[in-house]
């Protein structure tokens, strides 16, 4: 499972520098973070390093008013649910994103696709109308058509399924499941769901891409879904629909710095940091194996609150931990994978408690939290689909 | 009931019957034609739509293992018109009462069951055919051991019209077999898969001697709500568990979490086959 970079407020200098260090490298790129001319120097830039993109047009709420995404050509100004049917406006919606996508030299298309909080005729009608019209225009790459849930959607099985069912009908190659949902979310259900939704689509054998994602989400690897999609701050490792409305939203958890520790799937903020710093186990939170340049300085043997380990550096270690242990994610079988999975729970579990023995805690983003909702994810996925996940592999 | 009298003027003699159900009186008899055959004689003023779609059904798939149609036609006795339909003989016994006397039946008999019902479900889909009530009851076992699917009676051609009212709550099945698709009358949900969830069912019960929808129901309502729970044990079995987790696979009460279709279902049963059964 690959990671591609989600791109949000401030990454493009992020993005440069990662897919410089991986040799490779895919941006979602984002309308409502970036102007067209910034895009058109932008992708240029990714091009000469080796990077690939995707576009999403972001058509999440069509009614929204955030200054940066109304002002592109693909924008739907003049939005009426009814001018959708009318010859001509989505043709000329549709030529717009074809010609971003040919200026971005993107890798396919995604298709855009408002926010489902209904699985009803409406929507499917919707959907299809925005399929039919990429059909005929966008046909010199793949396709990918955006399934934007709700949380109340995600939530039930019964519209999972639905959707699984439907989607047989349309033609396209892949999806790019959006769902909503706060980071680390703590219903089982929703990451079950979503496990259950993008194994029943890559058991039609289509791409499966999960934007707006984090750690939660390596355990999709398990639905065999070939990349999830992460960012920076917490408005895009999850997803709002607001965001598209809030230009304020960027500046959300900017206050705290937090550190990423791989082996307990969890993050650490400097308060937690300075105590290990004081119990003298600081070094029990380095990741195993090798480490990267952006925390050297957290583990040089200073107090963590007095060394500047500040956003960036904490955004690009997030980042680059978290593509290794997507490539890492999936095995050669699905038993493997979900063996492999198990471990990792479990392991990171442990690690939580031991650490908490020796006095350090932390208790906003603490992946003991979610262990459950890890692990019945992993069981009801082996349950539902295992049998099939199993054969076609 | 017809007189047997009149079937003599048909060309039958000796007629025995076999069974009465629903519509139909089911004989055997001697053809001069056709030799030992089965004949279904029609009760009067029934719709014959279902019947005329299940005599095109079989009459236009001769690849299908079911028993032949000879012959078909009316005739008239006591001064009443019946329909008549010549069938095939199959020397035999149906499914049910099979397994109402061994309780159980074997892992190797259930892997030829699960090759040759799904080979019959493989070309019904090719056809966009549902037959919609497989069940013990429908399914012959000939003294040679053979499996033959039988009862196209609400067999539905997925590029037909449907016969049943949109608006029914509920569609034609036998409930106790039937995924809750078809219970629900969600017709546009119906296809192979509907027949795959009830051939794996079907193997459930020979394996374990009793249908898990309706264990410890004591009426229909409870039994649907089991199967729109979708809850039943797994078995086990140390050296049959490919086959199990096919069995399991199937029955998901989504029919989104079974195979894709009957062709991807026997593609994968073929393996499991040759791997287990080949040879027992």
């Amino acid at each position: 499972m690959d990671l591609y970079l989600q791109l949000g407020h401030g990454m493009m200098g992020y993005c440069e520098e990662l897919i410089t260090t991986w040799g490779e490298g895919t941006v979602i790129l984002s309308p409502r973070d970036l102007t067209e001319e910034q895009t058109k120097k932008f992708t240029k830039k990714l091009h000469k390093i080796n990077g690939k993109t995707l576009f999403d047009p972001q058509y999440y709420n069509p009614r929204a008013e955030h200054h940066k995404l109304t002002q592109w050509s693909h924008w739907l100004s003049d939005f009426n649910t009814s001018l959708f049917y009318e010859n001509g406006f989505l043709t000329e919606k549709f030529n717009a994103i074809k010609k971003i996508n040919d200026y971005c030299q993107t890798e396919a298309y995604i298709i855009p696709s408002p926010l489902c909080d209904e699985v009803d005729k409406y929507w499917i009608q919707e959907q299809e109308l925005f399929i039919n019209k990429a059909i005929e225009l966008f046909n010199d790459k793949e396709k990918y058509i955006t399934l934007a849930l709700s949380f109340d959607i995600l939530v039930d099985e019964k519209a999972i399924e639905k959707i699984i069912d439907i989607s047989l009908q349309w033609d396209v190659e892949g999806y790019y499941i959006v769902p909503e949902g706060q980071y680390l979310e703590d219903d089982s259900y929703w990451l079950t769901n979503l496990a259950l939704l993008s194994a029943g689509l890559k058991l039609q054998n289509k791409k499966v891409i999960v934007g707006y994602s984090n750690h939660q989400m390596l355990s999709l690897a398990c639905a065999n879904v070939d990349a999830i999609a992460s960012g920076t701050f917490l408005n895009i490792r999850s997803f709002s629909a607001g965001k598209f409305d809030n230009p304020d939203m960027d500046s959300v958890s900017r206050r705290s710095v937090w550190y990423y520790c791989p082996q307990t799937l969890s993050e650490y903020g400097k308060r937690a940091l300075d105590k290990a710093y004081d119990y003298n186990v600081l070094d029990d939170l380095k990741p195993f194996g090798t480490t990267n340049k952006y925390i050297e300085i957290l583990f040089k043997g200073a107090q963590p609150s007095t060394v500047k380990f500040g956003d960036s550096l904490a955004f690009k270690h997030y980042l680059l931990t978290l593509k290794k242990q997507c490539l890492l994610a999936k095995k050669d079988t699905f038993e493997n994978t979900l063996d492999y999975h198990q471990q990792l729970s479990d392991n990171a579990y442990e690690q939580i408690r031991q650490l908490e023995k020796k006095g350090v805690r932390e208790r906003k983003r603490s992946f003991s939290d979610i262990v459950e909702v890890y692990q019945d994810a992993l069981f009801k996925l082996k349950k539902e689909r295992g049998a099939l996940l199993k054969r076609k592999w | 009931m017809i007189d047997i009298s009149c079937l003599e003027e048909i060309g039958l003699s000796n007629p025995i019957v076999l069974k009465e159900a629903g519509q139909k009186v089911v004989y055997k008899a001697a053809s001069d034609e056709f030799g030992t055959v089965a004949v279904k004689v029609i009760k009067p003023n029934q719709n014959t739509d279902r019947i005329f779609r299940e005599i095109d059904i079989i009459q236009n798939k001769p690849d299908i293992k079911t028993s032949k149609i000879y012959k078909y036609d009316t005739l008239t006795c006591d001064k009443i018109e019946y329909l008549y339909i010549i069938e095939e003989f199959i020397d035999g016994g149906n499914l049910r009462d099979y397994l109402e006397e061994l309780g159980t039946i074997p892992f190797e008999e259930v892997c030829k069951f699960l090759q040759t019902m799904l080979g019959t479900i493989n070309i019904l889909e090719k056809s966009s055919i549902v037959h919609r009530d497989i069940k013990p009851e429908n399914i012959m076992r000939t003294v040679d051991g053979e499996f033959i699917l039988i009862d196209f009676g609400i067999a539905r051609d997925l590029s037909k019209t449907s016969l049943t009212a949109t608006s029914s709550p509920r569609g034609p099945a036998t409930t106790i077999y039937a995924p809750i698709e078809q219970i629900d009358n969600d017709k546009k949900s119906i296809d192979s898969r509907t027949d795959l969830y009830s051939v794996c069912l079907v193997a459930y019960e020979m394996i374990c001697g009793s249908n898990p929808f309706v264990d410890g129901c004591q009426n229909e309502l409870q039994v649907i709500r089991k199967i729109d729970k979708g809850v039943f044990k797994y078995l086990e079995d140390k050296y049959f568990d490919e086959m199990l987790e096919f069995i399991h696979t199937n029955m998901n009460r989504h029919k989104t979490r079974r195979s894709n279709s009957a062709k991807e279902a026997k593609e994968w049963f073929d393996d499991i086959y040759k791997k287990l059964c080949k040879g027992l």
